[in-house]
């Protein structure tokens, strides 16, 4: 943890992915401002917000990255998922369809992002829009798909500010769990890119 | 009011001499009205023809009678004065004339007053002014003011014998008790103070020249007489004004410019009654405000015009001297004495206006003065003593009354204060008793001519004034003219007497003379006609005696003849000789008879051949009779269709005709008048509309250079809010602050922030949104994006401010004249299109440009299917969109921060479905990407039209970007990251390695740059100029601006060193770009060169590259799919086998 403490916060890469319209940047904005506003646009590429929190004793800070959640913007993810520490799969509640399309979502980010253990790879399921009447997916069914790719669900409203803190701590909690991992694996590695550049600039300028 | 006033006045010793007076008086006005008269008929031929009430003409007439009476009057001064000088010493001495002829002294009075009574009320006025203790400017010459009168009549007394200097003596000496009674008067005012303004105001007394109380009746005479007078020749104070003042000369003190101070009696019309009202007006030149009073020596003013935003005109339908000063709060309506008067207080308003806003413009008025003295109407003269501040001296010739108001008693109190203030410093007040009392002298010296025959006094219109016309005409009949021996001692008697006089009777005596020798010459006159015919008679039996005289003496001598003869031979000699003398003279008779008698028949004859003549003669007379008549018939006729030529039937109107052509003539004068009164007014106008647009253009030039002003300071604010604001923001970021400093900063942003709607907005005038929709400071979720959005705003309108005046319009007026006459379709691709729109579109011409442009690259598209939008439209309608869920869907959130999209209900919204629709159909390779619904949403913001933004989007994604840009993949979007990286490493080497230490990838942000063409990344003020520069060269300039973005900011890129904070730096930092034209600079002048070619083989090269790896990726995908198809079903087998990889 030394070298945490030397680095700063620890930055956590949290994917959002999903179908267009599920609430994506609205769970983010939500979760980062605590606003919601009917007036979000489309996002069109990559979006992202950040927010520093206290998970276990450790500051982090959560870089959560918002895509665009038609299928042409698929291929642009691997730069984005690339270093991910956790991707969160989000859909609507109210359309299967958004339920159904998450496993094509998770097989694309696996294969994109090309983790280091795919298997273990955390995945935060958020059923987004539990504040709407006509639900068409089940708690259950959700909770069993899940199961099924070792992931956690979770369900709320980012509207109605409903259960939004949780899934993103949840995120971060999984997330550190899996930065530690890695870095330990690769600390030598990791030390060279970082420090590197950062010592030569100080050099340069005093 | 008057009788109480005057009832103690010292001078009521004259008070016996008052009907006298009164008397002169009204003789004096009836001698005037028949001068004038004599003098209107006489020096202006055919005035009274032309006179017509109400008209300029009259005026005009008038002030030129005035004229040369007044002209003669300086001219005379240094003589008069001096024969007045000696008349007044040597009048003793002269007292017996050489040749004193009575009758003439009566006659020549005659002459002599109504000439020295046109004067009266001039006069009157100034010795007025004697007893007025404020004008100090009078009193200094009395002696002036007397010798004006006694000149005047001294003047037409030069070529008259010594009598009539004797008689000017008279008058004199009225004079000098006239300036006796004005001193009365002033002691009087100086014992009554709250008197002084009744005398001052009192007209009545001051026509007649004396103030005694009068009795009623004098009183309704005096009040009669200037009405008489004005009925005459009404404005009558200008001609003895003038006079006057030409004698007062050097004139007042305000005239040492040469251009009198302006101020005057005007006529205002107020109050509920709309009355006139006479007020003082004096025009103050530093404050540019016409003041007026209620009379000239009020401190306090009634009120004030203001001039410099004032128009003045003059309505030609009222009366004469009317004209009105407009301000914008109210409009004055005042009236000059006459037109002329009104013309020149118009000019020099106009000029005073002129010369006020030269001052406060620019310190020199000098230069610019020349310039009011346009030629529009001659500059009049001031007429001297109706303005300037002689005119306070004006008589007003109203009733006492009109002045004692009881609206203003604080300005009679202030008055009266002021006066005694005046007086108590012995400054004005003193100098009135130390001028008048040289006056006084010559009465005392009067008085001692009087002393012997005091008595006299008593009964002054007694018997004395009777007897001397009865010597007189004793001495006419019985003395021939011839002989005037006894005249001397008789006229010597009578002026004694006339000497012994006090001056106060004098007059009454010479009335009582005027009336007993009118009286004598018509007795002298019927008994010159008998001696007359008695001559006659006389004369005519003297020649009857002559002849009979004759006829006896020839009978005398031929009996003498007779007798003479001695012898009766001698006597039959001579019979005989007679005889036959007889007989001859009878055959003469008898030849001469018949001579007579031939003669006769010749004369019957030539009498039948008159006779005959005549017949001929009265023939042709008669002849020449009719054809005069029918000659004066076809004039009457040719006139009448001149004057008529309206009417086709003139011979029955000719009688008509001759009846009202004076009427026409009459008419035709009165409209000439009218022209001219309208030419008048016409000149005028002209000069004020000259003058107005002047002034109007110097105001306006002042208005755009105080915009200019305002837009520097404004801007400068704006720069000092955004630094103050930034400060703040530092200052918010210091962790080391105090708790307490903290909270100070955070309260004075919080501040900041409330006010950002106030003082932003308000600056804006009022606007939340620019001309396109989108908002002007953009709505951030973080307080301290609101901060930073603040200060984005703030540095956006100081520079938009800074730069307005110096580019925009000479901007438009290019762009103006480049799209003058040119047709839609002419937009050819040149440099010359290419600086300008590089330079931005003015907003005014960016639909039109834009439309050009997109046309322009439509066109073959357009051409092939003219219906093309409204057929897909309809297919859109009929058929089912497999991209229509993923439209409907965004279509809520497109452009959510602009107005015209904000709404659900929003007719943009559904225009912008159609349009998405259609284009997915249009291009099903495409369909729908997400995207396209901002590149068509910003058309639609600036095309106006469904059709145009639908061909804008056809343009932008299939002629102006790449293929593939939108297609499954956005393979070509990719492409250009990649590109886009190679550029950066190029031309912004820093920055690029910069980015590669921290790991930033670049794209994540600049991808949607280039999908969306900036949409909603950049404020609409760079956005715009952005787009026009991009539809007419295309994907170089997002090239070039996403590389400028980068370089306007990249000292502060570089500052930053953590990953997330570079992100979060990029990721609204387009919004902080305020400077819109440094950063077209840098796009299109930094980032050179930038060849096409380049662009073109990169983008080459890594599609191919990218479609390897796209390829790759699809392979992966494949073996993922059956690698985890495989690794299920492993998976599965460990299930069943009871796993073990978890350890």
């Amino acid at each position: 943890m030394d070298m945490s403490d030397k680095k700063g916060p620890i930055t956590l890469k949290v994917i959002l992915i999903g179908n267009s319209g599920v609430g994506k940047s609205s769970v983010m904005n939500r979760y980062v401002n605590h606003r919601f506003t009917n007036m979000y646009r489309a996002t069109v590429g990559t979006d992202f917000l950040s927010k520093t929190i206290n998970i276990d004793g450790d500051t982090v800070t959560l870089q959560i990255w918002d895509t665009a959640g038609t299928e042409r913007f698929q291929s642009l993810g691997t730069p984005l998922y690339r270093g991910a520490h956790c991707c969160m799969l989000v859909f609507d509640v109210t359309s299967k369809a958004s339920f159904s399309a998450l496993d094509g979502w998770r097989k694309e980010f696996l294969i994109q992002g090309e983790p280091k253990d795919p298997s273990d790879f955390p995945f935060i399921v958020l059923g987004n829009k539990t504040d709407l009447s006509d639900r068409e997916v089940s708690d259950k069914l959700a909770r069993q798909w899940c199961e099924e790719i070792r992931g956690e669900y979770f369900e709320g409203s980012a509207k109605e500010d409903l259960d939004v803190e949780k899934p993103f701590l949840r995120a971060a909690q999984r997330g550190l769990q899996q930065y530690k991992k890695h870095t330990l694996e690769n600390t030598g590695h990791f030390q060279i890119t970082c420090k590197q550049p950062r010592e030569t600039r100080n050099t340069c300028e005093c | 009011m008057n009788g109480s006033g005057s009832a103690g006045n010292p001078s009521a010793a004259s008070s016996c001499s008052l009907p006298a007076h009164a008397n002169e008086g009204t003789l004096k006005t009836e001698f005037q009205k028949k001068d004038l008269q004599s003098r209107e008929s006489g020096s202006v031929p055919g005035s009274q023809k032309n006179q017509r009430p109400g008209g300029t003409k009259q005026a005009k007439e008038k002030t030129d009678r005035r004229d040369p009476h007044t002209e003669k009057n300086p001219e005379n001064t240094p003589e008069t004065n001096r024969r007045n000088a000696e008349d007044s010493t040597s009048s003793k001495d002269e007292s017996k004339p050489d040749r004193p002829q009575a009758e003439n002294l009566f006659p020549d009075q005659t002459k002599l007053d109504p000439l020295s009574k046109s004067t009266d009320s001039g006069l009157g006025a100034d010795q007025r002014n004697l007893g007025d203790p404020v004008r100090p400017k009078h009193e200094q010459e009395p002696g002036d003011s007397q010798d004006c009168q006694n000149h005047k009549d001294l003047c037409h007394a030069d070529q008259k014998t010594k009598d009539e200097k004797r008689n000017s003596f008279i008058t004199f000496l009225t004079a000098e008790k006239d300036v006796q009674n004005k001193l009365h008067i002033s002691e009087s005012i100086e014992e009554k103070k709250p008197e002084r303004l009744q005398h001052f105001q009192d007209p009545p007394h001051l026509n007649t020249h004396k103030s005694p109380p009068p009795s009623p009746a004098d009183q309704k005479r005096h009040l009669d007489l200037p009405a008489k007078r004005s009925a005459l020749a009404p404005p009558a104070p200008p001609l003895t004004i003038e006079a006057f003042c030409d004698q007062m000369q050097p004139g007042p003190a305000g005239s040492s410019s040469g251009e009198p101070k302006l101020c005057g009696f005007l006529m205002k019309q107020g109050g509920p009654l709309r009355a006139w009202k006479q007020r003082w007006f004096t025009y103050e030149e530093k404050k540019n405000q016409l003041f007026y009073y209620r009379t000239p020596n009020d401190v306090m003013p009634l009120g004030w015009v203001e001039l410099s935003g004032a128009t003045f005109t003059y309505p030609l339908k009222s009366e004469p001297g009317t004209f009105q000063i407009k301000t914008p709060e109210r409009t004055f309506i005042l009236k000059a004495v006459t037109q002329e008067l009104m013309l020149y207080w118009l000019q020099q308003l106009q000029v005073k206006r002129w010369q006020h806003r030269m001052m406060s413009m620019c310190s020199d008025p000098t230069n610019n003065n020349n310039n009011t003295a346009d030629d529009f109407l001659p500059v009049l003269k001031s007429p001297i003593g109706l303005v300037g501040e002689g005119a306070a001296s004006v008589p007003m010739t109203r009733i006492p009354l009109a002045n004692v108001s009881l609206k203003h008693p604080l300005i009679e109190i202030q008055n009266s204060v002021h006066c005694l203030r005046k007086r108590s410093s012995q400054d004005w007040s003193q100098s009135v008793f130390h001028v008048e009392a040289p006056p006084r002298i010559p009465p005392n010296t009067a008085d001692t001519v009087s002393t012997p025959t005091s008595p006299n006094l008593s009964t002054p219109s007694g018997s004395p004034s009777p007897s001397p016309p009865l010597p007189l005409l004793n001495a006419a009949d019985q003395a021939p003219p011839a002989d005037g021996r006894e005249s001397p001692s008789l006229f010597e008697s009578c002026s004694r007497r006339v000497k012994a006089r006090s001056a106060s009777t004098l007059p009454v005596r010479r009335r009582d003379m005027a009336s007993q020798s009118s009286d004598r010459i018509g007795r002298l006159q019927q008994e010159k006609e008998m001696l007359m015919e008695e001559v006659k008679a006389q004369k005519e039996l003297v020649w009857i005696l002559h002849k009979a005289l004759e006829a006896s003496q020839l009978e005398k001598r031929t009996c003498a003849e007779f007798l003479a003869e001695e012898g009766e031979q001698e006597r039959l000699e001579l019979l005989r000789h007679r005889e036959r003398q007889a007989a001859d003279l009878r055959g003469r008779l008898d030849e001469a008879k018949m001579e007579v008698e031939a003669v006769k028949k010749s004369l019957a004859e030539k009498a039948m051949q008159v006779a005959e003549l005549q017949q001929n003669n009265t023939m042709l007379m008669e002849k020449n009779n009719a054809k005069q008549e029918v000659i004066i018939k076809l004039s009457d006729q040719v006139t009448a269709c001149l004057s008529d030529p309206r009417r086709p039937n003139s011979s029955s109107a000719g009688r008509i005709n001759s009846q009202t052509l004076k009427q026409l003539r009459q008419e035709n004068n009165n409209l000439k008048d009218d022209i001219e009164a309208y030419k008048t007014q016409n000149k005028f106008l002209n000069s004020e509309i000259y003058q107005l647009t002047k002034l109007w253009r110097k105001s306006s030039e002042q208005e755009k250079t105080l915009m200019v002003k305002c837009a520097f300071l404004e801007a400068t604010n704006c720069q000092v809010e955004s630094r103050y604001l930034g400060v703040l923001r530092r200052l918010q970021e210091i962790k080391s602050l105090h708790p307490a400093q903290r909270e100070a900063v955070q309260k004075m942003i919080e501040d900041a922030l409330k006010g950002e709607l106030k003082s932003v907005t308000k600056l804006s005038v009022d606007r939340d949104h620019d001309e396109y929709g989108f908002k002007i400071i953009p709505d951030y979720e973080v307080e301290d994006m609101k901060l930073l959005a603040k200060i984005q705003a703030l540095e956006i309108r100081s520079h938009n401010l800074l730069h307005q005046e110096g580019l925009e319009h000479p901007l438009l007026s290019r762009w103006a004249q480049y799209l003058a006459g040119r047709s839609d379709d002419d937009f050819i691709i040149s440099p010359e299109l290419k600086i300008l729109v590089r330079e931005g579109v003015p907003r005014e011409y960016r639909q039109r440009v834009w439309r050009c442009l997109v046309r322009a690259r439509t066109l073959t598209s357009q051409e092939r299917h003219p219906q093309r939008y409204q057929q897909l439209c309809e297919k859109s309608r009929t058929a089912p969109n497999p991209a229509s869920r993923q439209i409907q869907l965004d279509l809520h959130r497109t452009l959510t921060t602009n107005q015209h999209f904000s709404s659900p209900s929003s007719p943009a919204l559904q225009q912008l479905r159609r349009i998405l629709l259609a284009f997915s159909w249009h291009n099903p390779a495409i369909g729908y990407c997400q995207g396209l619904n901002r590149l068509a949403a910003l058309a639609l913001l600036v095309l106006q039209s469904e059709e145009d933004a639908f061909w804008c989007l056809v343009a932008v994604v299939e002629a102006i970007m790449p293929q593939d840009y939108y297609t499954k993949n956005l393979v070509a979007s990719q492409a250009d990251q990649r590109v886009l990286k190679d550029f950066m490493a190029e031309k912004l080497p820093r920055l690029a390695s910069h980015f590669e230490d921290h790991n930033i990838d670049v794209s994540l942000i600049t991808f949607n740059w280039f999908l969306v063409v900036f949409v909603e990344s950049l404020p609409s003020d760079i956005l715009m100029p952005l787009w026009d520069a991009f539809l007419y060269e295309g994907t170089k300039v997002i090239f070039r601006y996403t590389l400028a973005l980068f370089k306007y900011k990249e000292d502060d890129i570089l500052k930053i060193h953590d990953s997330v904070e570079i992100y979060q730096y990029l990721r609204f930092f387009t919004k902080t770009v305020s400077n819109a034209r440094k950063l077209t600079s840098i796009a299109f002048n930094d980032m050179n060169p930038f060849p096409s070619r380049l662009l073109k083989n990169r983008r080459v090269l890594h599609l191919e590259r990218l479609q390897a790896e796209l390829r790759e990726l699809e392979e992966q995908q494949k073996e993922f799919i059956t690698e985890s198809v495989v690794r299920k079903d492993k998976e599965l087998d460990v299930m069943v086998s009871e796993d073990d990889e978890d350890l």
